[in-house]
């Protein structure tokens, strides 16, 4: 149940990145919002959902995307089952942690996609113009990585509740 | 019955001595008539100018009411008329619009505009492509040019059977053959997207002149887009001795950033090498 309502944000928030996500542009960076609600699943629920949150947000960026489809997919998936290594770590809730996760998906996700691009036969951006998007977008999803994950933290919560007050 | 009261001797003799006095000695009843005037006057004069002026205020008072109804009645005619101006904006830009698709479809040729819609873009800031809402089971095909008035917006990618995907000319993917609408010179190059924005066009040889400002229009060489359509306009020429071509820098005439009304252009299907 958790999930399930949790996947229905998570194609929420990939629709609303297709549709006015380009209009909130921040010096060039873009937030990543699947990309930091699949990571803040996979730290609170572990590999298993992690991996299929990265499942539901890579086909539903794939549908809006002019890149091949499965790309995005395959790229969440293996971030959302990789980020679940840091479910038990007893750093999990400060601010340094999340910090540091945003930087690192945020340049694992960009270098993946480009990579697979590449290999793909694409012709991807030069390196000026990969720092100027990844610099800003890193900082915003830092700024944003504690948020959407208290966020999810609190709607795992109360959906929590109300399956244990159904049970009962 | 009440009685009736007697005059008092006194006042009818202050009458008759009033009376006596105007007729037999009017020098000084002038005399009285002018001071009293003289000391009325002011008073006369502050009273009506008072009554003049509550009046007056009564007046606006009045007139308030009105102007407040008449001023009610002119927000609903001029809210009536701004919108009446709003629609014929639109109706003058449709008309505008139109008018030039006209032009352009003279000029482009065979095949229908299929007008569509923006309803997605790409959220990779990386791809330059954008979701429109025909598909397949409109007409929509891959390789099918897309463009607004202004001019080339891009290619379709792939098509499915309700929206598409447009890849627009300013990726770095795209590459689009482009000719200078030039009286001296009518070279053609191949015009390819740029990651920092714009389009370059390169392959022009290095004997060829161009100049800023110059116009560049599609070519129909490998038949991927029709031929004329307006792309944009060459914003810098960047030329090397030592390189066997030269290179132009285009402005696009399709703003990429805010685009509406959109038009597919439905000819016939592109091979699918083409298309690429």
């Amino acid at each position: 149940m958790p999930f399930l309502a949790y996947a229905g944000l998570i194609v929420t928030a990939a629709l609303a990145e297709a549709t006015v996500g380009y209009r909130l542009e921040l010096v060039g960076g873009r937030l990543n919002l699947v990309l930091l609600m699949v990571v803040a699943w996979s730290l609170l629920r572990g590999i298993e959902e992690g991996a299929l949150a990265g499942v539901v947000g890579g086909l539903a960026l794939d549908l809006s995307s002019g890149t091949p489809l499965g790309l995005d997919t395959a790229i969440l998936t293996l971030i959302g089952a990789v980020t679940s290594l840091g479910e038990h770590t007893l750093y999990r809730g400060s601010v340094a942690f999340f910090f540091g996760t945003a930087v690192l998906v945020t340049v694992c996700y960009h270098g993946a996609l480009l990579l697979a691009l590449q290999a793909l036969g694409w012709d991807i951006p030069s390196f000026t113009r990969l720092v100027q998007v990844l610099v800003p977008t890193i900082l915003i999803n830092a700024v944003l990585m504690p948020i959407v994950f208290t966020l999810a933290q609190r709607l795992l919560r109360t959906l929590s509740g109300w399956r244990q007050l159904e049970l009962e | 019955m009440r009685a009736r009261r007697p005059m008092p001797w006194w006042l009818a003799a202050l009458v008759v001595a009033a009376v006596g006095i105007l007729v037999f000695l009017p020098e000084p009843a002038q005399q009285v008539e002018s001071l009293g005037s003289r000391i009325l006057a002011p008073v006369q004069f502050g009273v009506s100018g008072l009554l003049g002026q509550a009046e007056e205020v009564s007046g606006v008072v009045r007139k308030m009411g009105d102007l407040a109804r008449q001023n009610d009645q002119f927000r609903e005619e001029i809210d009536r008329l701004q919108a009446e101006i709003v629609r014929l904006r639109e109706l003058e830009l449709e008309n505008r619009d139109l008018r030039n698709l006209l032009g352009l479809k003279q000029r482009a040729g065979t095949g229908d505009l299929l007008p569509v819609r923006v309803i997605a873009r790409d959220p990779s800031p990386y791809i330059q492509s954008i979701t429109i809402d025909r598909g397949t089971e409109e007409g929509v095909r891959e390789g099918m040019t897309v463009i607004t008035w202004r001019g080339v917006v891009g290619r379709v990618t792939r098509a499915d059977p309700a929206s598409a995907k447009v890849l627009l000319v300013t990726d770095v993917n795209s590459s689009i053959s482009g000719r200078v609408q030039s009286s001296e010179s009518r070279v053609t190059g191949i015009i390819r997207g740029r990651a920092e924005g714009g389009l370059l066009m390169q392959h022009i040889p290095q004997e060829e002149s161009l100049q800023t400002g110059e116009t560049v229009i599609t070519s129909d060489l490998g038949g991927v887009v029709p031929e004329g359509l307006l792309i944009g306009q060459i914003i810098q020429v960047r030329r090397k001795d030592v390189d066997v071509f030269q290179e132009a820098l285009i402005e696009p005439a399709a703003d990429m950033r805010r685009l509406e009304r959109l038009y597919v252009l439905a000819g016939p299907p592109p091979s699918r090498e083409a298309a690429r």
